[in-house]
């Protein structure tokens, strides 16, 4: 993820700061996820990574991570923060329970 | 009563937009208008069920994803709370509005001059424009607006 972007997803007058203290969650959703939803305007290069934890900072929650896969780049994270639903869309890969 | 700051942030490389108006306000859930999983559309919520900022990822090319209203304009309106967030494009003007709060009095500039905050007869920022984001040209877009630098004043 691009340092800018992280400072502003985490600033405290944003909507995010705890993401701060999820650095390691979201590490693990990148690289274990539970779920990839595939995006619906971009289905060529944004995936949603879904990963389910007990425990955060904000209770149980699903971490969600956006991810832009451009054509001839390097993937980056668009934004991450927590939700208690996954995001609609078409499933694209789910983990084995 | 505090300041509060809106925060605009769009990254060109992937086309995400996003807008926060929480200050602070945790937002831990999402609500996507199932009509509208096209768009792309993210409100951001607390716990409560407050709605603290939107994402839409596909900026660019929102138009055909958006509802019609009756007078040809293009509108998605979330019913969250503690307003409903609506999220209206203009293709024609490259304009983006999007307003969180029930009433708009006034439309003023920001110090990006893509950027005009709609305020209320308080001075607090309802809503904004953006316009001309086809022809951005810079990777991001990152500009927070406080009421008190746009010349406004708490009535």
């Amino acid at each position: 993820m691009p340092y800018e972007r992280w400072l502003h997803i985490t600033d405290p007058a944003g909507d995010h700061p705890y993401m701060a203290h999820l650095r390691a969650e979201l590490e693990r959703t990148l690289q274990d996820p539970d779920l990839i939803i595939r995006s619906t305007r971009f289905p060529d290069t944004a995936r949603i990574y879904h990963k389910w934890f007990e425990h955060t900072v904000v209770g149980a929650k699903w971490l969600l991570a956006a991810v832009n896969f451009p054509a001839g780049g390097s993937a980056f994270v668009l934004s991450a923060y927590v939700s208690r639903s996954i995001i609609h869309g078409a499933e694209l890969w789910r983990k084995e329970s | 009563m505090a300041e509060r700051v809106v925060k605009v942030w769009y990254d060109r490389p992937g086309d995400f937009l996003e807008i926060c108006w929480g200050s602070g306000a945790w937002a831990v859930d999402t609500y996507d208008p199932p009509d509208t999983v096209e768009l792309g559309l993210t409100v951001h919520l607390t716990e409560a069920g407050q709605a603290t900022g939107f994402d839409i990822l596909g900026a660019l090319h929102p138009s055909k994803h958006l509802p019609s209203r009756p007078d040809g304009q293009r509108e998605v309106v979330a019913p969250v709370q503690p307003y409903p967030v609506s999220v209206h494009y203009d293709r024609q003007r490259d304009l983006w509005r999007a307003q969180w709060g029930p009433v708009v009095t006034d439309c003023i500039p920001t110090p990006n001059p893509r950027i005009q905050a709609l305020v209320d007869a308080a001075g607090q920022i309802q809503g904004v424009e953006i316009r001309d984001l086809r022809g951005f040209e810079e990777e991001i877009l990152n500009q927070d607006l406080y009421p008190a630098e746009l010349g406004v004043t708490a009535g």
